[in-house]
């Protein structure tokens, strides 16, 4: 007898294989049968009402290795669908990390992942220093499956304490971090992060970017005794910083037999030759037998900015440039002076800043009053009778500045472009950084965005080639095992989903981090169900109570 | 982005506001090349408000035409 | 499957300083001609870093002018 029949399903497998009318089973947490027609008993049937019934989404690139320590379910990934997680990217995770380096580490988290300080103190017990005692910490109460890396920066901290971010290691060193690697490697760690560009809460460059290539050369030997991945993060602002990048992902996969992958790969209108030539570099090198993928994000690129600190919005501007790189006070001073207020306005453009600023949008969060958030500066600027320009000024002033402003789609927004890349072979869809950048905006809802814009709006896949590029062929890349299709015998890693809705919600700021602290959010939007090992976790009416998630184990 | 195939000293030919990964506004160069070749040079926010700063520019458009010398200048040393 | 030109670079040795990559990297350029070639095609690392300058070890230098 199956556990969970779903029956009245438009079934879509993971392999980008046509969708068919049918139906799933679930026995002991794993598939145990599909077809158009399951015979036999179960205990219990879910009539999917011809929506897709797919494979849970895998989400590559995330941040989630300190939330997961409270939240099992990685919110709000798992309401969009995604069963399986990667985190510990871009050199950082929660070990390996003894007690005495736990501060330096946790500045490093706190720079990119941008949590309150009470979420280190208050929302869980550090009860690990390796890495098999922070696996049992997380097993405990997982909701969605996680495959975690293990970040280089932290190997390197454990290793070198606080000359981790000061030198280059010597030769007795990066034999130590082999071994660390490779403890971590044993006790589930599924690869390697590291990173060329982030930095600690001092602006300083993380640990990994003191490593000559020769320590990663030596780590990724280690990697090729398991035959597991490298992932890093680029200078992803240039292309040709990038495409030595890849060069050198490239000798390390084909030198120990390893697959890579760098993140994030955008596209900006300003540098329109550069995204072609970055995966035109990843094909090149695939043709030689390198793995080097290549993670491009399917959501736009939002602008946000506040006139707390300078930003570059302005550039175009040169009073407001002229009073933004001003002193806190002084710039408070000028604007509040009416005749520099006048000037400045006046800079805008015959139109108040109606083209430039008015479709700017007020984010919640911060100490914007909740009856602007989700407005355009226009309509409150209409509202108050003033230019764009003035509104601007003066509601941030109201509110001592700290108004956030989000300029949409300011790069990576050319859909008609960006699909055709999306739908590429050499392409892995990723990037997202769930869990990252809480309090600056959303990273959750893009596999919903691949679906609204890019199966439904511009048809550049198919909804099978969709499912399959964050299903099937993300677990193939990874080397995740029995996960990302349906299939028999595979995890019973479901979502049913209404591929004529599927999208993401709204960005709205919550507060729901330890702390009370703030984040961006977004809901979403023609989910129905989500399985995770064969269990419901969440549907439309909220999260279970089934804790079913697992540290994933690898193929091979 | 290729460029004529002249030498000589290295300029910025313009400068626009382009959105970076993180969210933040930065600043997108067009520098020509002491080889001749056009190609982008993109700036963080310090940066970029340092390069408007060293080059007395009042704002991106007044970057155009600036020698890249003076802008490294600026920011490098 | 040849691979198409792409621009060089050289990575720092440990604890080498401008002078010395500049000196490894451009021979028969006038030292500090060589140095400023080096920040003007490396704003990575000579704009955009705290310490501005500072060289790392994982770091890309590239060695000649963009190529297109």
């Amino acid at each position: 007898m199956y556990d969970l029949v779903i029956r009245n399903a438009r079934v879509v497998d993971g392999t980008g294989a046509p969708a068919f009318a049918g139906e799933v089973a679930v026995k002991d947490g794993r598939i145990a049968a599909l077809g158009p027609k399951v015979e036999g008993q179960a205990r219990a049937e879910m009539d999917a009402g011809g929506k897709a019934v797919a494979p849970g989404f895998i989400d590559p690139h995330t941040h989630f290795d300190v939330q997961l320590l409270w939240d099992g379910a990685a919110k709000p990934s798992l309401e969009h669908g995604v069963t399986s997680i990667i985190p510990g990217n871009c050199s950082l995770s929660m070990a390996p990390l003894r007690a005495g380096d736990r501060p330096a580490v946790i500045g490093m988290f706190q720079q990119i992942e941008e949590l309150p300080p009470e979420a280190f103190t208050l929302a869980f017990d550090w009860t690990w220093e390796d890495w098999e005692g922070y696996r049992r910490a997380l097993e405990k109460g997982l909701a969605i499956n996680v495959a975690p890396l293990v970040g280089h920066s932290v190997i390197r901290v454990w290793v070198m304490g606080p000359e981790a971010n000061q030198r280059a290691a010597r030769p007795d060193e990066i034999a130590a971090m082999q071994g660390v690697l490779r403890q971590c490697l044993e006790a589930g760690a599924i690869g390697l992060s590291t990173s060329f560009v982030d930095v600690d809460e001092n602006a300083r460059p993380v640990p990994s970017r003191f490593a000559q290539f020769a320590e990663l050369d030596a780590l990724c030997a280690v990697l090729g005794e398991f035959g597991r991945m490298l992932q890093i993060v680029p200078e992803f602002y240039d292309a040709d910083i990038t495409i030595a990048r890849i060069d050198q992902l490239a000798e390390l996969s084909l030198k120990h037999g390893i697959p890579t992958t760098y993140s994030p790969v955008f596209d900006n209108r300003q540098t329109p030759a550069s995204v072609d030539r970055i995966l035109n570099r990843s094909a090149e090198q695939f043709a030689r037998g390198a793995r080097v993928w290549p993670q491009m994000q399917t959501r736009p690129i939002d602008i946000s900015f506040s006139l707390l600190r300078p930003s570059l919005f302005f550039a175009r501007l040169p009073r407001w440039v002229r009073v933004l790189r001003q002193p806190l006070e002084a710039r408070i001073a000028s604007l509040t002076d009416p005749e520099t207020v006048a000037r400045m306005v006046e800079d805008a453009g015959p139109d108040g800043g109606e083209r430039l600023m008015g479709r700017l949008v007020v984010r919640g969060g911060g100490e914007a009053p909740a009856h602007l958030a989700g407005k355009t500066l226009k309509e409150i600027a209409d509202a108050r009778g003033q230019s764009c320009a003035l509104a601007l000024i003066e509601v941030s002033l109201e509110h001592g500045l700290d108004v956030a402003f989000l300029s949409a789609n300011g790069g990576h927004d050319n859909t008609d472009r960006i699909g055709p890349l999306l739908a590429r072979p050499d392409v892995h869809i990723g990037a997202g950084d769930g869990g990252a950048h809480l309090a600056s905006f959303a990273t959750y809802g893009d596999t919903g965005y691949l679906f609204s814009e890019f199966v439904r709006g511009t048809g550049a896949l198919t909804l099978e080639q969709a499912v399959a590029k964050i299903t099937g062929e993300t677990a193939a890349i990874w080397g995740l095992k029995d996960r990302g299709l349906l299939k028999p015998g595979h995890a019973a890693d479901i979502v049913v989903f209404d591929p004529d809705r599927i999208a993401r919600g709204e960005e709205r700021p919550v507060f729901d981090m330890p702390g009370d602290g703030m984040r961006y959010t977004r809901d979403s939007v023609g989910v129905e169900a989500v399985l995770v090992n064969g269990e419901l976790a969440w549907t439309p009416a909220g999260y279970t109570d089934a804790k079913a998630g697992r540290i994933c184990e690898m193929a091979g | 982005m290729s460029g004529e195939t002249v030498s000589g000293e290295a300029v910025v030919l313009g400068a626009e506001v382009t959105a970076g990964h993180d969210g933040e506004a930065e600043l997108t160069l067009t520098v020509r090349f002491e080889n001749g070749v056009v190609a982008p040079v993109v700036l963080d926010s310090e940066a970029g408000f340092e390069a408007l700063a060293a080059c007395g520019a009042a704002s991106a458009a007044e970057l155009a035409g600036q020698p890249w010398r003076r802008v490294i200048a600026g920011l490098a040393r | 499957m040849t691979l198409t030109v792409q621009r060089r670079f050289v990575t720092p040795e440990p604890d080498e300083t401008l002078e010395a990559l500049a000196a490894r990297a451009l021979p028969g350029v006038a030292l500090d001609e060589a140095m400023d070639r080096i920040r003007g095609w490396n704003l990575h690392i000579f704009a955009m870093r705290k310490p501005r300058g500072l060289l790392l070890g994982g770091d890309v230098v590239f060695v000649e002018p963009p190529l297109s």
